[in-house]
């Protein structure tokens, strides 16, 4: 019904904007003269298509027919205006001519032209310095997701990027050339319209450019914050002239990468009688039980249920449409936009159940609105207000719920709902409820997050003081907040025993019925920022000159959901100045050093300041007169750049430099403060001041937490060294670059500080995990990375058809080189000279061939092992396999290589472009319920097709030691299953990312309804994918499987432009 | 004139936009899950036939598969016939049908009758070619109690066996000596209960005054009088009570002996003196009824434990029955000076729990409780000590057996290789128990009666049929 109202807003829309047109000509009637004329090329060709409007006045103007002839309305005095993709501006002042006859030249497309927006406004390609990536936002769009991130892998150079989960509304994360830290946060700084904010709340057709600065020289102009790298997103604003309308229409169909496949029931129960007699067991189903399952007589106790089918749709329809308007006049431009995206969850939904929808849907809601005001002549107020509206939906008990249970229920567990209509479940607890009870009789999740952003940008030319001399200040202020309510229930439940007492099924309840009951929440922030600028060019002969100054200060308030910590309402706030200066010479010789000095009120005042200075310089090669005509470069540059960035941000913790002081109260061992038949806390650690059988004890206080006064910023030296290049008249482009960067200073807590230093600490074991309390940060860690990222371009014309073949790599590969960590007299135990989350694990050597093997091998301590279990290297050789004998092995989870390669072609009206994504040098453990299969030993784990149909190590049929999986077991094996190289899996895949297919109507035709170009198109993404691992989809990246996986979306859409 | 060419001319632009409103209504129909194929109703013009059957023999209860041809897609139409017994079908799916073995289906003949749509007139039939190997065994049935399918039902009352609720916190059985048709059962904190066999009713046994009760048991001499102990938390109360049969077990006097967390006690058969622990302390004391002299039999190895006694019939030697520490204890009697010794392990590992059979310590057991001994008649050849001891494993959901050369094995529970549960049939293929604590043997009847405290009700184990 939404999607009703929408559509037909938009067609009111149009149909208002006509009405409109019509009424503003016939008033005007009398005084309009016919102009009509020809438009043509330099070579006298008719140009077919190219828009006439008449400048400063509203309407959609006139086209040139096939023959490139036009007739347009227009009073004297007014100028014509043509434009044409492709082509520069013509513009014609009207007199007495009722004739105008126009000549279009091709614009000067080249590479050096080419405007790369920087941290200090637009600049030419050719006069960069650092290493930054323009990306090409055309290629974003044909990705469904409704985030931006989800786009970027394989897309750009130097970007990283993995999606973890492929429900609606989950975002991928991304991080620019490596993860150098792991103390604080790894992520990148985005920056849309100068202040940081959400990418993934921006609808990616409002965007005009997208640009990622990687290396320090243009990023240390943001001092705090630049050393993750910064991504910088501008969005769309008017032009001068006629208005411009954009829609598109995109309807999308997805379905599932990869969804795990289960084995059925008649082979999970064979194999779990397998696994018991192969250890010795008495099996778990009798022959008799095997036949009533394989025939299916009893669905009560023997059923055969395919959860995922149960559960999980074939395909999900979604859409997604956007509408803007951008036009404007010499004193005010406009653009206005608006986006809506619908998806659908996977989730079968029981319409009979419930008159809610269950379903995990996301819907989006984006607004922006920028206009551009010129004030006097030299004074430009920009002001942008934009919004956006996040929905989800999820069922009651929530996603990770339902993926658990997914993974644990075995076909035979328990049926949908039993012959007399109760519902089973395993235990009372909500995700061992049975999927399709989770999907859709547990009430729904309803969350949505409103942002709200607004900009003002006031630009003063100040060419009176002196020319060349321009003021921007800017100031921003942003609202956001998420809310969700959660309305829960869930039916009564029930489970039987195992076996039919008289032929009668007895039935146990679980739960009670819980009738729905509602929590809700919220929590919100906003932020505000303002900056100036100050920015100088000059140019005297062959010497360009350039300086820029600039103030910043921001901070952000969270808004609700506070709580009682006194600390979260206080503001972080940011404060900076920074500058700029640069020179060349006859764009031949650049250099340019910046610096950003910081201060961040996470650190004490004597700390809080940094200063990151960064110089970089570039040799245009090219430009130099021995190379000035030689034709086949275009373009050749040899960049360098050196210098420091911070960061600040310093996970949750705040103010790291003061200490907390806590009374002692009793605690039990999860740390939990212990209390009495009152419900107050029990002091203790104190003193019984009182006399004699009276009582006046006063509890103790002590350190919560000791200050870190020292503590300061994580500081990144970067080098980096780059190339672009353009040979032959830009058929082939291309820019490399290699970069090192030296972390230092990395944030953490220094847990293991001797005893002797005096200070007291606490360790408390809370969920396998110890937890230090009290002892102080510092900033200790240090950790270096390399690698290299570049892109290559190949463009050629052969006949009609255009070709462009695309690709970029990026590797990176970073190494602790210093971390607070527990000392070993085994280096290989340390993390200090490994990568950061660097997979570890013991090395197995295959499977035991015998017992004669085991008795030959070094004895392995974690429990009793068989032939055909797990066999472990003895790494320190001291004759035991245990802890100490865990080495790195692999890479890390997340890839360490990314690349993608592409193609586009356009043929007349068509156009053809596919991409290739892949990631490698990445690996991860596989382990959960279904992997470490009957781990449970009660039943709980489904069982994996593809593992029960491997060759898989059998007793007495397969007892081979290189088999993939090793022998059975019913129950916990604590020799086979855990952290070793036969569990890890090479996490490296290539994908077709998208496939992209459009066709423009003709010219001709589409010009006859008034529309410049409107464009049909059938994209395809996740088409298919080369991996190893083929148990789940490998982007994501998940040990377990327990994820909502990754879509192959196929969507058809047209896009109009008028 | 003009309006009119304008809309010409927008008539295409229309027709876009209509049809990318119509691109926002593509919503495809969900298929229907096909689901498994409806098997075939019986079809008369075809022979019903059988042709074979799994298992190929068993006992009562047990699962039955039976193939053949055209048994039709109706339970309530079909029959099937064992041994000339009618037995329960469960479902029936064409050319496979899945039944319960009936009881006493000795000539073990396997027939299938196609009913009418009645269910009364035989259509048409087929009869197995092999015959069904019947055995009569031990199984587990149920004797009385009512299983509460959602356990905040719960009632507890006297009356008739199937109208006396159901029975929580049964710890200790103990036959009344004098009537063979009577037992009783300590319940902890509930009320105390009198079973009669015989007239099939459940009565309470009231104990006004008297908390919690973990065990009774009975005086040697005279009249037989019931005695019990109350299990409380106080140094300085008396423990033991009397109830007298002359007042039918109404009339209750105190022992003045104070005692502290008595779980178990026991009165030597021969001799007549009273045996109690104490819980706090970790200490057997032997106690004389006639002279009321009080003295410490032996220590028990560890403190803070439930220690239960059971004596031989012969009164040769005792099992000490260590709860919380898993494992159970021998102590022989020193007839000449008339008490117990310092015992020693004869079943289990202390503190290590787990379910093993095996021989002595290498055994595990999970929380012993009640057990009772159980005259083999296969010992008779080779004489020496007659009696197996059967004993509750509480926490293992199994009765054990426990033979005079100290060889522990699993009786009954644990069927289909689970833990607990409420489940009926063959003793270790099918039974299950949920914490079975008190057990008693009827010699009259020749079977055992179970308490479970998790399944408040007592079950039976006899030989089919009986």
């Amino acid at each position: 019904m939404k999607k009703f109202i929408l559509c037909i807003g938009f067609a009111l829309l149009t149909i208002s904007y006509h009405t409109h047109a019509q009424e503003g000509t016939q008033q005007e009637v009398r005084e309009e003269l016919t102009i009509t004329g020809k438009v043509t090329d330099v070579n006298d060709q008719p140009l077919v298509g190219v828009s006439i409007s008449i400048s400063n006045a509203p309407g959609l103007g006139a086209r040139t027919d096939d023959a490139g002839k036009y007739s347009i309305k227009a009073k004297r005095y007014q100028t014509l205006e043509f434009t044409f993709v492709g082509y520069d501006k013509e513009e014609f002042l009207l007199n007495e001519e009722k004739e105008v006859n126009i000549m279009m030249r091709e614009s000067d497309a080249s590479l050096i032209n080419e405007v790369v927006v920087t941290a200090t406004g637009n600049e030419r390609r050719i006069a960069v310095t650092g290493a930054i990536t323009t990306v090409d936002v055309e290629r974003l769009k044909s990705n469904p997701s409704t985030s931006m991130a989800d786009a970027l892998a394989g897309q750009v150079p130097g970007i990283l990027a993995m999606q973890r989960s492929g429900r609606p509304g989950e975002i991928s994360e991304f991080w620019i050339r490596s993860i150098s830290t792991f103390g604080a946060s790894s992520s990148a700084l985005v920056l849309v319209d100068g202040f940081e904010r959400d990418m993934n709340e921006i609808n990616v057709e409002d965007v005009e450019s997208f640009t990622v600065l990687k290396d320090a020289s243009a990023t240390a102009i943001y001092g705090s914050r630049g050393a993750n790298g910064v991504v910088l997103i501008n969005t769309k604003r008017g032009k001068e002239g006629k208005i411009n309308i954009n829609a598109k229409l995109e309807g999308f169909r997805s379905q599932f990468t990869q969804l795990p496949e289960f084995a059925d029931g008649y082979t999970y129960a064979s194999m779990s009688n397998e696994a018991k007699i192969t250890r010795n067991q008495e099996p778990l189903f009798s022959d008799t039980e095997l036949e009533i399952l394989r025939l299916g007589l009893d669905p009560d106790l023997f059923p055969n249920v395919n959860w995922m089918d149960v559960l999980m749709r074939d395909y999900a329809v979604s859409n997604r449409s956007q509408l803007s308007f951008s036009g404007g006049g010499k004193t005010a431009r406009y653009y206005v936009g608006g986006s809506y995206h619908n998806q659908q969850g996977m989730y079968k939904v029981d319409d009979a159940l419930s008159d809610y929808n269950t379903n995990a849907n996301f819907k989006r809601y984006t607004y922006r609105l920028n206009v551009d005001m010129d004030i006097t002549k030299s004074t430009l107020l920009r002001v942008g207000v934009s919004g956006s509206l996040r929905k989800e939906n999820d069922p009651g008990v929530g996603t990770g719920a339902i993926w658990t249970s997914l993974m644990g229920y075995s076909p035979i567990m328990m049926p949908l709902s039993y012959s007399n209509g109760r519902i089973p479940s395993w235990t009372g607890k909500n995700d061992n409820l049975n999927p399709w009870v989770q999907g859709t009789m547990t009430g729904y999740k309803e969350t949505w997050q409103n942002n709200i952003q607004t900009t003002l940008n006031l630009e003063q030319k100040l060419d009176f003081v002196t020319p060349g001399l321009r003021f921007i200040a800017r100031y921003g202020y942003d609202t956001k907040n998420n809310n969700w309510i959660n309305r829960f229930k869930r039916p009564e439940t029930w489970r039987i025993e195992r076996f039919r007492t008289n032929g009668e099924l007895i039935f146990t309840r679980t739960a009670e019925e819980m009738k729905m009951t509602q929590t809700s929440g919220s929590e919100g922030s906003r932020r505000d920022f303002f900056e100036w600028d100050l920015l100088y060019n000059k140019s005297l002969g062959k010497h360009n000159f350039g300086a820029v100054a600039k103030y910043m200060q921001s901070s952000e308030v969270f808004t609700q959901g506070l709580g009682d910590d006194l600390k979260n309402g206080i503001a972080r706030r940011i404060q900076g100045f920074s500058g700029r200066a640069n020179y060349n010479f006859n764009n031949r010789y650049f250099v340019d050093f910046n610096f950003g000095y910081t201060g961040s009120e996470n650190f004490h005042k004597d700390y809080r300041f940094g200063f990151f200075p960064a110089f970089s310089a570039a040799w245009n090669v090219a430009e130099e007169p021995f190379l000035k005509d030689a034709d086949w470069l275009s373009m050749f540059k040899i960049r360098y750049s050196h210098g420091k960035t911070g960061n600040d941000r310093l996970g949750g913790d705040r103010f790291p430099y003061l200490y907390d002081i806590e009374t002692i109260y009793q605690r039990d061992s999860n740390w939990n403060i212990v209390k009495d038949s009152n419900g107050n806390p029990i002091a203790t650690g104190g003193y019984q001041f009182a006399d004699y059988q009276t009582t006046a004890y006063w509890g103790g206080m002590r350190y919560d937490q000791i200050a870190s006064p020292y503590v300061s910023w994580e500081v990144a030296l970067k080098k980096d060294l780059g190339f672009d290049f353009s040979f032959l008249h830009d058929k082939i482009s291309g820019v490399f670059d290699l970069f090192y960067e030296n972390r230092e200073g990395i944030f953490m807590r220094r847990d293991f500080l001797p005893a002797s230093s005096g200070l007291e600490s606490e360790i408390i074991r809370i969920n396998n995990q110890d937890r230090r309390f009290r002892y102080p940060y510092a900033n200790v860690g240090k950790v270096e990375s390399r690698g290299f990222d570049g892109n290559l371009d190949f463009k050629q014309q052969v006949n009609n058809v255009h070709l462009t073949l695309r690709g970029n790599l990026t590797y990176s590969k970073n190494k602790i080189l210093e971390r607070d960590e527990q000392n070993s007299i085994y280096d290989y135990r340390l993390q200090e000279g490994h990568r950061v989350d660097q997979a570890r694990g013991l090395v197995a050597l295959g499977l035991f061939k015998d017992y004669d093997d085991i008795r030959n091998s070094p004895t392995q301590t974690f429990g009793e092992v068989m032939p055909g279990d797990i066999k472990y290297k003895d790494v320190n050789g001291d004759g035991v396999v245990d802890g100490t004998d865990i080495v790195a092995i692999g890479a890390t989870t997340r890839p360490n290589l990314i690349y993608g390669f592409g193609m586009s072609a356009s043929w007349k009206g068509f156009d053809l472009n596919a991409h290739f994504q892949g990631a490698g040098k990445s690996s991860y453990f596989i382990n959960g319920s279904s992997v470490y299969m009957f781990q449970g030993g009660d039943g709980w784990g489904n069982v994996l097709m593809d593992m029960a149909n491997s060759n898989r190590w059998k007793l007495g049929e397969n007892e081979d030691p290189n088999a993939e999986y090793p022998r059975l077991s019913y129950g916990a094996n604590a020799n086979n299953y855990r952290a070793s190289s036969f569990w890890l899996r090479d996490g490296s895949y290539l994908r077709l990312k998208s496939l992209d297919l459009g066709y423009s109507l003709p010219k001709n035709l589409v010009n006859r309804a008034h529309i410049n170009n409107a464009r049909l198109f059938f994209i395809a993404t996740n088409l298919f994918t080369f991996s190893k691992f083929g148990l789940w989809d490998p982007e994501m990246g998940s040990t377990d499987g327990k994820a909502y996986p990754l879509s192959k979306t196929f969507s058809v859409g047209i896009s109009v432009n008028l | 004139m003009k309006v009119e060419k304008i809309s010409k001319r927008w008539r295409s632009f229309h027709a876009i936009w209509l049809s990318m409103v119509m691109l926002c209504f593509v919503q495809c129909k969900e298929s229907s899950d096909g689901g498994d194929e409806k098997p075939v109703a019986y079809d008369p013009g075809k022979p019903v036939s059988v042709t074979g059957f799994l298992p190929k023999g068993g006992g009562a209860g047990s699962n039955l598969v039976v193939y053949g041809d055209n048994f039709g897609n109706d339970v309530s139409r079909i029959k099937v016939m064992i041994g000339g017994k009618i037995a329960k079908t469960v479902s029936v799916k064409g050319n496979a049908l899945y039944c319960i073995v009936p009881s006493e289906a000795f000539d073990g003949d396997v027939n299938v009758y196609i009913l009418d749509e009645a269910g009364e007139e035989e259509l048409a039939g087929g009869e197995a070619p092999e015959v069904f190997a019947y055995e009569r065994k031990w199984v587990v049935s149920d004797l009385v109690g009512k299983y509460y399918e959602v356990g905040t039902q719960f009632e507890e009352k006297e009356g008739p066996f199937d109208d006396c609720g159901a029975f929580k916190n049964m710890i200790w059985f103990t036959f009344d000596p004098k009537n063979p048709n009577q037992f009783y059962i300590a319940a902890e904190s509930s009320n105390a209960r009198v079973v009669d066999l015989e007239t099939r009713y459940v009565s309470y046994f009231r104990t006004p005054g008297i908390g919690r009760k973990t065990v009774i048991l009975w005086r040697p001499d005279g009249d037989r009088d019931l005695l019990t102990a109350e299990n409380h938390a106080s140094d300085t109360r008396n423990a033991f009570y009397t109830f007298s049969r002359s007042s039918n077990f109404t009339q209750s006097q105190v022992i003045n002996q104070v005692a502290r967390g008595v779980n178990g006690a026991a009165v030597h058969p021969i001799n007549g003196e009273l045996y109690y622990s104490l819980y706090r302390v970790g200490v057997v004391y032997r106690y004389d009824l006639e002279t009321g002299t009080n003295k410490v039999a032996f220590s028990n190895p560890f403190q803070s434990t439930a220690v239960f006694i059971v004596i031989h019939p012969s009164g040769d030697y005792a099992y000490i029955t260590n709860y919380e520490r898993s494992y159970i204890l021998k102590s022989e009697y020193d007839h000449v000076n008339k008490i117990f010794r310092t015992p020693y392990p004869v079943a289990g590992l202390a503190n290590s729990n787990g379910w093993s059979d095996g021989v002595g310590t290498s055994a595990r057991l999970n929380r012993p409780v009640q057990g009772v001994f159980v005259k083999n008649p296969d010992y008779e050849e080779q004489g020496g000590d007659q009696y197996d001891y059967y004993f509750c494993d509480k926490e293992n959901h199994a009765i054990r057996k426990l033979t005079p050369q100290g060889r522990v094995s699993t009786y009954a529970g644990r069927g289909n290789n689970g833990t607990n549960g409420y489940a009926n049939g063959d003793l270790r293929l099918e039974a299950r128990f949920n914490q079975p604590t008190a057990i008693a043997f009827d010699e009259t009847r020749n079977c055992f009666y179970v308490g479970e405290q998790g399944n408040w009700i007592i079950r039976k184990i006899s030989l089919e049929g009986e």
